[in-house]
């Protein structure tokens, strides 16, 4: 533990060495992979005293071989592309239609407030409850999919979008109006980049939705995709591409949002936290 | 303000003894070990109001936090009326800096927190936080919660909640620093009438050395990397009239020698930096 | 309007009904409503793609009247009280001990941040192996679900509170671990809590609808995708409705009371919602 005072103490090397730096990142790594290992330690363990049968309770090192052969056959990728194209496509929708709602919106403050009933209800329908009303228009596959992802997404970003314009420092639409801006020209330079981080915040959580909106859908009205393969599986009693599936939703979604969401939020937020924090 | 019984029969402040304390710690970078503090030997006797002055990063306030018992010295001891310090206690009250007071409680339970862990009924803690809050001039805010005051209120009510503790010690860091200028003076001089009142210990810490003057006994002014003790000045300045309009220029005869002081102890790269942190 | 409203010529009573009812609010469902009134006049869609409004009404007054949506309704709020409140007291339970120890938070955040990553919703197919279809599987996901959020927020919101609140009681005398616990951790994360209980509670009443929908034979989501196999739009849309109505119910009367009564007073929540 560091002393209070310590952290302000001038810093002698403040170059810090590569190989410092490497066993950082080394321990870090350690210190992430250690309690996966225990995982499947406890797994194998699990599985050897319960004595279940593969089909109850698939062993490591049979999902293991299982993902060995999923992706061989080229099963594995095909459906994460597949699985992965509905989700971008649906989030992108969703977000595509969100930030002009949400901008129109506060520009007629009023009329928001007359609509967010509304909205509110609309918030309140669970998406996958609108499967059943999505496959009678338009059956199973694609469209069913991307649009009930498309609805999950929408609602977050509507909301944070508005939220993050409504803390935009009135100075800031003043200083651009001193500055001889019109409407169109505040919301162009002032609204719509004062917006970013709240849709950005919004993107994030809808995009997480969207992914749990995803395997349900698929699994639910769809032909191919990961959803579909776990689902699949078990009925063909192959629980261990259930479980392999599982994994890979898992992995897939903690890099999407460690590797894109996260650092995209985070970088925005930040750049424009300093701004707002300025007020 | 009128004198609460309980408050003014509380016993006198306990001593205070710092011998060759201090502390290391290793740099995240290269795994060596730094000397941040010390070792700084330090008398207070009970009942006196020491300031430790000193340029952001001496390590005053760590010093404060191994006097608190919340950070244990790499080498030395702390003792109090000869008792050694093993951890943090409620013989050495802390008053932090962002004032700490538990946003889920009301001030009133804030204050009475205190009594409440030292055995006291519901009712018995409420009423000498009542007290406390009085005595520092909040009697009325008993029932709100902390986001809802100021940060001059907070503060005050921060101070309730250690007195209201009965510590032997009254350990302050850099308590008015987030307030602002007019609350400060006034939170000043309300703080030194509740330490002639009540015969408190007090450590404070602080990096102004116009507080320092107004508030302190002795002052002992820190070297920074390591902190170590640089000088001390005893203030002779009577506390009741150093407040006042007529003593300003033999207060600030003080404060221009502190300054001298500090101007030597803090080291030339350090000099830059334009803030400090707690 | 509302001038003439103080006027105070009417009686009360009727001020009160009449400012409940005429909310501007009302208006932009009035017009949804209108709009899908007439839309079968114009579109030629088959009525099985969109129901008019009044076989909707008709299905919704129907369903009540039959007790038909009740006896769902109460199949799936039953599913999702029970699932709820075992996963829920887990996770904050567990949370609370782990938060306790620096070490053990620090091993065990990465597991519960991948769990929280595998979508309750795909534990789906695994639930009926284990349980086979009915209740089973729809009470272990979104038990599971509702653990690993709540569990996953409780570690987030200890994390968060600061230091110096645990110093703080700690120079007043509260060395013992309960008393931490009592004065710090527990308050302490209910922001963390509350916020993994809403969050909770939100993911299980739409895992619900899924898995009644894949695993169940009864519930609202069984009712609708059955309704849809056999084309019945107007069932599909009431229990759309029903499922909309019933959530922001339980928001209205459950979350935000809760939250108003806890985070929100003691300041610890800002931000806005719609």
């Amino acid at each position: 533990m560091v002393g209070l005072d310590t952290a302000t103490l001038p810093r002698v090397g403040a170059g810090r060495s590569r190989s410092a730096w490497f066993w950082a990142r080394a321990s870090s790594l350690v210190k992430l992979t250690v309690p996966f290992v225990f995982l499947v330690a406890v797994w194998q363990m699990s599985a050897l005293v319960l004595g279940l049968s593969n089909y109850l309770y698939p062993r490591p090192a049979l999902v293991l071989r299982t993902f060995g052969v999923l992706v061989a056959h080229g099963v594995l990728l095909s459906y994460t592309e597949t699985s992965m194209w509905r989700w971008f496509v649906g989030v992108g929708v969703g977000t595509g239609v969100a930030i002009p709602v949400a901008l129109a919106l506060s520009f007629y403050r009023p009329f928001a407030r007359m609509m967010f009933p509304l909205i509110n209800f609309f918030t309140a329908i669970v998406e996958l409850a609108w499967i059943p009303l999505f496959v009678l228009w338009f059956g199973y596959g694609f469209k069913v999919i991307v649009l009930s992802i498309a609805y999950v997404t929408f609602f977050p970003v509507l909301a944070n979008t508005m939220s993050g314009i409504g803390q935009i420092p009135k100075a800031s639409v003043q200083a651009a109006q001193t500055l001889g801006a019109n409407r169109w020209q505040v919301a162009l330079h002032v609204l719509l980049p004062g917006s970013l981080p709240g849709s950005v915040t919004g993107v994030r959580t809808g995009a997480g939705y969207g992914f749990r909106s995803l395997i349900g859908a698929e699994m639910i009205a769809a032909q191919s995709g990961l959803g579909y393969m776990i689902f699949e599986s078990r009925a063909n009693q192959l629980t261990q591409r259930t479980v392999a599936g599982m994994i890979t939703i898992g992995v897939l979604w903690l890099l999407v949002d460690r590797l894109y969401l996260r650092p995209i939020e985070k970088a925005t937020v930040e750049r424009w936290g300093l701004l707002r924090r300025a007020r | 303000m009128p004198v609460v019984g309980s408050v003014a029969a509380k016993p006198a402040g306990g001593s205070l003894e710092v011998n060759d304390v201090c502390h290391e710690y290793v740099r995240a970078g290269d795994k060596t070990a730094v000397i941040a503090l010390g070792p700084v030997s330090l008398q207070v006797s009970a009942g006196e109001f020491l300031c430790l002055l000193g340029p952001s990063g001496c390590g005053k306030s760590t010093l404060l936090m191994i006097i608190a018992g919340l950070l244990p010295p790499t080498r030395g001891t702390v003792a109090v009326d000869a008792v050694p310090v093993t951890g943090p206690s409620r013989e050495r009250g802390v008053v932090f800096q962002d004032y700490a007071l538990l946003p889920w409680k009301t001030v009133r339970s804030n204050v009475a927190l205190g009594p409440r862990l030292a055995g006291a009924s519901r009712r018995e803690a409420n009423q000498i936080a009542d007290e406390y809050l009085e005595l520092v001039g909040m009697p009325q805010a008993g029932d709100r919660y902390p986001h809802e005051l100021s940060g001059g209120m907070r503060q005050r009510a921060a101070v309730a909640r250690t007195l209201a503790a009965k510590p032997k010690v009254l350990l302050m860091d850099e308590p008015f620093a987030a307030v602002d200028a007019q609350t400060r003076g006034v939170l000043q001089e309300e703080l030194v009438g509740i330490w002639a009142r009540t015969a408190q210990t007090v450590v404070f810490v602080t990096h102004s050395v116009e507080e320092a003057a107004l508030l302190a006994d002795r002052v002992v002014v820190m070297s920074s990397a390591p902190g170590r003790v640089q000088e001390e000045f005893p203030v002779t300045l009577p506390h009741q009239v150093r407040f006042s309009r007529e003593s300003a220029p033999r207060v600030a005869e003080v404060a221009a020698s502190l300054l001298a002081s500090v101007r030597v102890a803090q080291p030339r790269q350090s000099r830059q930096v334009a803030s400090w942190s707690g | 309007m509302s001038s003439r409203f103080r006027r105070g010529r009417a009686p009360l009573v009727w001020r009160v009904c009449l400012r409940t009812v005429l909310r501007p609010g009302l208006v932009p469902v009035a017009v949804v409503l209108a709009v899908w009134a007439v839309l079968p006049y114009f579109d030629h869609l088959p009525v099985y793609k969109l129901p008019h409004l009044t076989q909707v009404a008709s299905e919704l007054w129907h369903l009540a009247v039959s007790g038909t949506i009740f006896g769902a309704l109460g199949d799936s709020l039953s599913r999702l009280v029970i699932a709820f409140v075992i996963g829920a007291t887990l996770g904050v339970a567990l949370g609370v001990a782990v938060a306790l120890s620096r070490a053990l938070n620090d091993f065990l955040m990465p597991l519960v941040a991948f769990f929280n990553a595998i979508a309750g919703i795909a534990w789906i197919p695994l639930a009926i192996v284990w349980f086979g279809f009915g209740s089973g599987p729809v009470l272990f996901v979104i038990a599971n679900n509702v653990f690993f959020i709540v569990l996953y927020n409780t570690l987030l919101g200890a994390e968060g509170i600061p230091r110096v609140m645990y110093d703080a009681v700690r120079t007043l005398g509260g060395d013992r671990r309960r008393t931490i616990v009592r004065e710090v951790l527990v308050p302490g994360a209910m922001v963390g809590v509350l916020g993994g209980l809403r969050t909770g509670l939100a993911f299980a009443w739409r895992a619900l609808v899924a898995v009644e929908m894949i695993a169940a034979s009864n519930g609202l989501g069984f009712m609708s995708i059955q309704a849809s196999r056999v084309f019945d739009g107007s069932t599909v849309v009431s229990v759309i409705l029903v499922i909309g109505v019933v959530w922001i119910l339980m928001d209205r009367l459950l979350l935000r009371p809760v939250e108003a009564l806890t985070v929100r007073r003691w300041g610890m929540m800002g931000g806005a919602d719609l």
